[in-house]
């Protein structure tokens, strides 16, 4: 899907961790540390989740999708063009952290070795969700 | 290392440049007086051409054109005695008149029926046997005829005050008198003095058929003896004898001849007239034409074609004549044909290797009628185009052009067009005769010039080798050959010159063009010396420059790098802990990442500094350690000072500038709160103004999240206007009360304008940092 220019995870400790690109965009590397902020900043506005809320920011042309992963305290958040129905995204965010919480829930335990593997094809299986 | 542009400034380098610049100002202010420069220029400008780079040169000359303009004026009016056509608020010419007239008659008039005094006859009522109440005389008509009013010639007596009555009457044609018949009747209309007393009937005017009628004064209602009216007749040789005139005592006598009583009619006779019948004429311009008999009876007809006589009127009087005496009237319909000549502004564009351009812009004013332009155009002209309001119109209906004249036609004229007349005519040859080509300085230049033989304009204008305009002189010629002179300076521009003579007139027009060159000789010696100079000052000048070029850049780039390093270091905070070392207790801690802080973090990375083995030793005497580590994926920066540390956790590596605001923290905190943290014992309200300290050399206003403050008496840029009315449109569309600002940076990318444009709304407090509880 086009329409989806990246998707970020935040973990508990508010690492920003990227698990997908839209690479037909081309556009230009944001800073991290005003990503960061950013994503942050988000979180802030967006105020408390309840279990699978979605909730979206429209800033500018953009909008950006958040939910929140109860169980492992993380976010995901998803940056799309305004033109992008919000019915489109929803199935999409609400996949991906429930494909999430499949992965990892009950996978604390694994080294960073294992996590980093599990959390490799995480990140393939996102395409499912983002080529339509 | 910080760049100090004020140690820059104290090199020697420097101080040798600007002497060196000093002593190239001075040499170029004397070289500027030594080689004298010195160009004065003559201007007779009359006209001036445009001087084109690519030397195509142009003049474009006002002109005015002859333009003539047509209408019909065509309408019909009824019932008049002469004819008055207003015309269009100008002089006009007038070509072809054309009047009909109908219903020709006769205009109202006075008849004299009797009007010699020999006696008279009177009205009294003295008593019944002794009485005359009434006088009556023949009113005799031969054509039917309306009657307005009639004179009759009286008077009343003194001591009179009785009023009869005057009547029109019928008439008993076995015994000439009047009848019973009444036709009019109005109170008589008489005083005391004998004259002429007019009887008014014009309010109800009656038309009498041929035949017999009375006009009577009736005073049959008398009843004083001291009533008494007169009516003047004559009884000697009446105008028209066998008129009847009869007596009312007690019934009407039988009418007597050859006594008349004296009356004039006020009437109209209902008759036409052929124009021809009664010598009818017109007066035109002076002349007295005939106006000939129309089809019907009372009409008639006057044509006048293809004349041409001025009317200097807005009225154009067109006084009617006959051989009555009595004034005409009559129904008329004409129609004239008029025009007149106007000056249409333009231009004349003569131009080097390019056809003559003819402009005209005319202003039309139309009027009533059928109404149309015309434009006369030479020989020599031709693409003749019509504009109306920008649009080429030449081939439309309303155009047409025919034997070099171009018509523009009634249906395309309309009120407040702009038009547009072009057209193009060849450039027209004449000779230019320059003998000499190459001239110096103060010498003479002389060129003669064989006019077209027609009467022009000359415009002769020189050019000199930098392209301005030397000199202009114009004349008026009519094929004689000029010859013009010019004197050049002692020290012209030397190079090629060029001379551009414009002819011109009223229908052609052409530009020859001859060169030349100027040169002018120096000094040999001179010219080497101060060619060497100033290729010596070009190389010094541009070492000089190119240094200075150079350095600025780099303390610009510096310049730049720290504002760049002032952004980006707040924004990389995540965490400030500032603790007292003797206790191990926090001071001050805040946090701009929200809660979102491992609690375990804090106690990992200082169980990282014992696994690592790093021992802050002898710190205080050093004044200040610093120590960075690299722990899950975040960045720590551990600052000891005397006896406080204050621990940092960010995104990045920080910068050395950040380093350096966090020993500038460190001694500020150190000279305000030193004691204090000596004894710390948990009471952390006494530091907090360490905020306002971080927030000075941090800025962490910055990323703290913002509320919008109201913007009245506060004077913001436009661009500054602009960041504020996004934020607004932010904060409304997602219904927020506070913002950030990496949400007014688009696409998440820094930009350093936008840093410094948000920066300067959060210092106007239009944007206000506000306190979420996110510290402790």
């Amino acid at each position: 899907m086009n329409d989806i220019k990246w998707i970020y995870m935040i973990n508990n400790r508010g690492t920003l961790v990227l698990i997908y690109k839209n690479t037909n965009q081309g556009a230009i590397e944001p800073n991290y540390s005003i990503l960061s902020h950013f994503i942050f900043a988000l979180q802030s506005v967006a105020g408390k989740f309840e279990e699978d809320e979605v909730k979206v920011i429209e800033i500018e042309n953009e909008n950006f999708f958040m939910i929140e992963e109860k169980l492992s305290n993380s976010f995901f958040i998803l940056k799309s063009d305004n033109g992008v129905s919000p019915k489109k995204i929803y199935p999409i965010l609400r996949g991906i952290k429930n494909k999430f919480t499949e992965r990892f829930s009950g996978n604390e335990n694994l080294n960073l070795h294992q996590k980093q593997e599990l959390f490799k094809s995480f990140k393939k299986e996102i395409n499912e969700f983002t080529n339509f | 290392m910080v760049v100090n542009f004020s140690n820059f400034m104290k090199k020697p380098m420097r101080k040798k440049t600007l002497q060196l610049l000093s002593i190239l100002i001075i040499i170029a202010f004397f070289l500027g007086l030594f080689y004298n420069f010195n160009y004065s220029y003559t201007q007779n400008n009359i006209k001036s051409p445009k001087i084109s780079q690519s030397g195509n040169e142009s003049l474009k000359i006002s002109q005015n054109f002859d333009m003539f303009e047509f209408t019909e004026i065509s309408d019909a009016k009824e019932n008049i005695s002469s004819i008055d056509i207003e015309f269009p608020l100008l002089k006009w010419n007038i070509t072809d008149i054309e009047l009909n007239f109908t219903d020709i008659k006769l205009n109202c008039e006075i008849k004299t029926i009797e009007d010699e005094e020999f006696g008279s006859k009177l009205i009294y009522n003295k008593n019944p046997t002794q009485k005359r109440l009434a006088l009556g005389v023949q009113l005799n008509i031969s054509i039917p005829t309306v009657i307005y009013g009639v004179y009759i010639y009286g008077y009343k007596g003194t001591g009179t005050d009785e009023i009869i009555k005057f009547q029109i009457m019928g008439y008993d044609e076995e015994n000439n008198k009047p009848n019973d018949t009444i036709y009019r009747t109005l109170d008589l209309n008489m005083s005391f003095n004998p004259n002429w007393y007019y009887q008014n009937f014009s309010t109800n005017p009656i038309t009498l058929p041929k035949g017999n009628y009375s006009l009577v004064m009736n005073g049959t209602e008398i009843s004083s003896k001291n009533t008494k009216y007169y009516w003047i007749l004559n009884n000697i040789n009446p105008l028209i004898p066998n008129l009847h005139t009869s007596e009312y005592e007690n019934s009407w006598s039988n009418g007597d001849i050859n006594s008349t009583f004296l009356y004039k009619l006020v009437q109209k006779v209902e008759r036409s007239y052929n124009p021809e019948d009664i010598n009818m004429t017109a007066e035109i311009n002076g002349n007295l034409l005939k106006i000939l008999n129309g089809v019907e009876p009372g009409s008639g007809n006057f044509t006048l074609l293809n004349t041409d006589f001025y009317s200097n009127d807005e009225n154009f009087h067109i006084p009617i004549y006959n051989n009555n005496s009595i004034q005409l009237i009559f129904n008329l319909s004409y129609s004239i044909r008029i025009y007149n000549k106007f000056i249409s502004n333009g231009s004349i564009t003569i131009r080097e290797s390019s056809d003559i351009l003819w402009s005209l812009e005319p202003s039309i004013n139309r009027c009533d009628g059928n109404y149309s332009v015309r434009l006369e155009y030479p020989l020599s002209w031709y693409n003749l185009t019509v504009f109306k309001d920008g649009f080429n119109i030449t081939l439309s209906d309303g155009v047409v052009i025919n034997g070099h004249a171009i018509y523009i036609l009634n249906d395309i004229i309309t009120e407040g067009a702009k038009w547009n007349i072009i057209a193009t005519s060849k450039n027209v040859d004449f000779d230019l005769n320059l003998p000499k080509t190459v001239f110096e300085g103060g010498q003479h230049i002389k060129i003669s010039v064989g006019a077209p033989e027609v009467k022009g304009n000359l415009l002769f204008v020189l050019i000199d080798a930098l392209n301005f305009e030397e000199y202009t002189e114009e004349v008026e010629v009519s094929s004689d050959k000029i010859t013009f002179f010019y004197e050049l300076p002692s020290r012209p521009p030397t190079g090629e010159w060029k001379i551009l003579v414009f002819w011109f007139s009223d229908t052609d027009a052409g530009v020859q063009i001859e060169k030349l060159s100027v040169i002018v000789h120096s000094d040999p010696l001179i010219v080497t010396l101060v060619s060497i100079i100033i290729i010596i000052i070009s190389i010094i000048a541009g070492f000089i420059s190119y240094q200075l070029k150079k350095r600025y850049k780099i303390i610009k780039e510096a310049g730049r790098k720290k504002i760049f390093n002032k952004y980006m270091n707040v924004l990389n905070l995540n965490y400030i802990m500032i603790s007292a070392k003797k206790s191990g207790l926090n001071v001050y801690e805040e946090s701009f990442v929200g809660e979102k802080l491992d609690p375990t973090l804090i106690s990992g990375y200082l169980a990282a500094i014992n696994i690592f083995g790093i021992e802050i030793t002898n710190s205080y005497e050093q004044s200040q350690t610093v120590v960075k580590l690299d722990y899950k994926n975040l960045k720590i920066l551990m600052s000891d000072f005397k006896d406080f540390r204050i621990n940092v956790i960010l995104k990045e590596n920080p910068s050395n500038d950040f380093l350096r605001a966090i020993t500038s923290i460190s001694y500020k905190i150190d000279s305000k709160y030193g004691k204090l943290i000596e004894n710390f014992n948990g009471n952390s309200s006494n530091f907090i103004g360490i905020r306002e300290l971080i927030e000075k050399h941090l800025y962490i206003s910055f990323i703290s999240p913002l509320k919008i403050s109201k913007t009245e008496n506060i004077k913001l840029s436009q661009s500054e206007t602009l960041m504020f009315i996004k934020a607004k449109r932010i904060m409304k569309k997602n219904n927020l009360h506070y913002i950030f600002t990496t949400f007014l940076m688009p696409n998440q990318i820094f930009n350093l304008k936008n840093a410094e444009i948000i920066s300067n709304l959060i210092e106007k407090k239009v944007l206000k940092p506000i306190n979420l509880s996110f510290n402790k």
